[in-house]
């Protein structure tokens, strides 16, 4: 067995993994999701039975029911999964690299950042291109997380889990004080934001995903590449300076990964709260404390778990529809006070 | 102090008011037959509304309106009043009402409405509705006798009949709600039998959403008392859904009357760009008509109901598009 290997064992402790091998527990979770995604497909304002959808998938006829399918419902599936991967992913690296299982795109305000920079866009540069409006939240993302990790570097000893907390919440205070101050000014844009700024995937087309993907994709690559090094820096410092690996860059590029992801899923559908939280807790649980694995696994249950609450969000109310951000902050919350409570009963 | 001040200050005129009835009873002495109108004109009328009781003197000719449903009901009634408020900031008052605004004062819009600014005028009468300024209903009231409805929109009809009590009117209110009942049924005779195969759906673009109004709200009222069918998804006793890509389909009918407010309509034109959209019976059919929102969807009172109704035969019954409904949809 190696250092690392049995390291892993002792810091994993008395929090046992599951006992499921892995390829059968990726059967599973992928398993779950393509079945949530067929649900996603059939459920909403109008129910359309699964042989049918399956027909819009594979012989698409133009009728009314296909066209819902395959052009309403389906790319709002994608986006869904394609924001929840992204801030499980993003919430996994971050609570990584801080080594601190409070962070969260939503609650150290870098999702706050990226909608702070969409909002004034739209109305202050009276932006409405997709590209441009994800350029966009990726500065904004930036600006919040350099913000972060300056106030990081204040302290002495960097900062403690907690007060990270405390100053990412004074941020995310004043970055949502600040876009309500812009939509005050701007009436008409209020309106339209209302219901972004809650998170929210009505109306997600193509468009908005091409613009983006290739955020989407760089911010995977880079986790998949910062995998290892991060496991090795999590270990000790001595151990990854051993085999080679430097701290600074390594710390960069997870916080070029988490900008990306969690701008890009910032500008797809809103600022979608504590999916980055409470994702990466329920993946330790499933596979331990392996960074690989957890970022695989946070990809796949931010996936199930966006989709999930976006389904939830069409039929709670129906016709009618809920933001989805509602539905997850309510998922979200109660991890958040699990995990405050346990870090508080421990020290 | 100073409330004291202001309180003695309001009293006066009622002092007064007491003292010439007094005056008046003395001078009359027993002879009560044919008591002069003026008399009645004089003696404060109770107007029981949404806040209470207020007591009105005579007709009265300085009024204020906070709402564009009250301001429809004065201009029908023939009395025009000295300070309304504006729907949206900058966009003045109604378009469809003409010159019978004409000269009337702003005093902010129906969100905001400025309080100095209407006690400046020294109205004699303030009209809005609870639903809206409840807030503010103490203020107004030390300002001048103030009248509220309940609600707005699909209780118009009673808002009517209180608007013209407050203006002491009534027998007019009347006889203009039963030439609003007479449009109404000779529209749906017109139709005859065509009527069960003209449903109306209404579809309103607001900015942040583009809503299926159903059937309780001003317009609903007046398709159904026209006689005219809705859409299924769209005959329900509530006052309006979103329409969501998912829910285009719920749209459809044997025509939609379609209505725009304020300038940003792209949640509108997403839909309409939608494969969706463009497979609607009433799309194919060309059979999506543009109408004024200042008029269908905020006018909100007998003045507007009627105009509403002749543009709807317009539509319906001469099946032509109104001024400036160029049949193009996706224009904005």
């Amino acid at each position: 067995m190696s250092l690392a290997a049995h390291a892993v064992k002792q810091r994993a402790g008395s929090r046992h993994p599951l006992r499921l091998s892995g390829p059968l527990l990726a059967v599973l979770a992928l398993g779950a999701l393509v079945l949530t995604v067929f649900a996603s497909l059939a459920l909403g304002a109008s129910t359309i039975a699964p042989g049918e959808v399956l027909a819009a998938l594979v012989g698409f006829d133009g009728s009314r029911e296909h066209v819902t399918v395959v052009e309403v419902r389906l790319p709002r599936a994608v986006v869904a999964v394609a924001v929840g991967g992204s801030l499980g992913v993003a919430g996994a690296l971050m609570q990584a690299v801080s080594r601190n299982d409070l962070a969260d795109p939503s609650i150290l305000g870098i999702s706050w950042g990226a909608a702070l920079a969409t909002v004034a866009g739209q109305t202050v540069l009276s932006v409405d291109s997709s590209p441009a409006l994800v350029a966009l939240a990726m500065a904004g993302a930036a600006s919040a997380a350099a913000a972060i990790v300056a106030l990081g570097l204040l302290g002495r000893d960097g900062l403690a889990a907690e007060r990270l907390v405390v100053a990412g919440a004074a941020i995310s205070g004043l970055l949502a004080a600040l876009i309500q101050g812009l939509l005050v000014l701007d009436r008409e844009s209020l309106e339209v934001a209302r219901h972004w700024l809650a998170g929210s995937l009505t109306g997600s087309g193509w468009d908005g995903l091409l613009a983006g993907v290739p955020y989407l994709a760089l911010g995977g690559l880079l986790a998949t590449a910062l995998a290892r090094p991060l496991t090795m820096l999590g270990l000790s410092e001595e151990v990854a300076s051993g085999l080679g690996i430097r701290p600074r860059p390594v710390q960069a590029a997870t916080a070029v990964a988490i900008v990306a992801l969690a701008g890009a899923s910032v500008a797809l559908a809103g600022p979608i709260a504590l999916v980055g939280l409470a994702v990466p807790h329920a993946a330790r649980a499933l596979v331990g404390q392996d960074i690989a694995r957890q970022l695989a696994a946070c990809a796949v249950l931010g996936a199930l778990l966006v989709v999930i609450a976006d389904i939830v969000s069409r039929l709670v109310v129906a016709p009618e529809e809920l933001p989805v951000g509602v539905l997850t902050a309510v998922v979200g919350a109660p991890v958040l006070v699990h995990v405050a409570r346990r870090r508080t009963a421990r020290t | 102090m100073k409330d004291l001040k202001e309180a003695v200050l309001r009293r006066i005129p009622n002092v007064f008011a007491v003292l010439l009835v007094a005056l008046f009873v003395t001078a009359c002495g027993d002879d009560d037959a044919g008591t002069p109108s003026a008399a009645g004109d004089d003696a404060p009328r109770t107007v029981q509304h949404a806040m209470g009781a207020a007591k009105i003197t005579g007709t009265p000719e300085r009024v204020v309106v906070l709402d564009t449903g009250e301001l429809d009901s004065a201009v029908a009634l023939g009395v025009k009043p000295v300070g309304a408020v504006e729907a949206i900031a900058g966009d003045g008052l109604p378009a469809y009402l003409g010159d019978a605004v004409e000269g009337i004062k702003l005093v902010g819009t129906i969100e905001q409405p400025n309080v100095e600014a209407i006690a400046a005028l020294k109205p004699d009468l303030i009209l809005s509705s609870k639903v809206r300024h409840e807030a503010i209903y103490d203020q107004l009231e030390r300002i001048a006798p103030t009248v509220f409805t309940e609600e707005v929109g699909v209780s118009w009809k009673e808002n009517f009949a209180l608007h013209a009590e407050a203006l002491g009117v009534s027998d007019d209110a009347k006889r203009l709600q039963a030439e609003y009942d007479t449009k109404a049924r000779r529209l749906s005779s017109a139709l005859g039998d065509k009527r069960t195969a003209t449903s109306v759906s209404l579809v309103r673009s607001v900015g942040d959403e583009v809503r299926i109004y159903l059937k309780a709200n001003f317009l609903g009222t007046i398709v159904e008392d026209a006689g005219l069918p809705r859409p299924k998804v769209q005959d329900k006793d509530e006052f309006s859904e979103t329409a969501t890509p998912e829910r285009i389909p719920d749209l459809d009918g044997d025509l939609m009357i379609l209505s725009r407010f304020g300038d940003d309509h792209r949640l509108l034109r997403r839909l309409q760009d939608n494969r969706l959209w463009s497979r609607l019976d009433v799309v194919q059919d060309d059979r999506v008509f543009e109408v004024p929102d200042d008029l269908w969807f905020l006018g909100i009172g007998n003045f507007a109901a009627r105009m509403v109704l002749d543009d709807l035969r317009t539509i319906v019954v001469d099946g032509r598009r109104l001024p400036g409904d160029d049949g193009n949809p996706k224009t904005t």
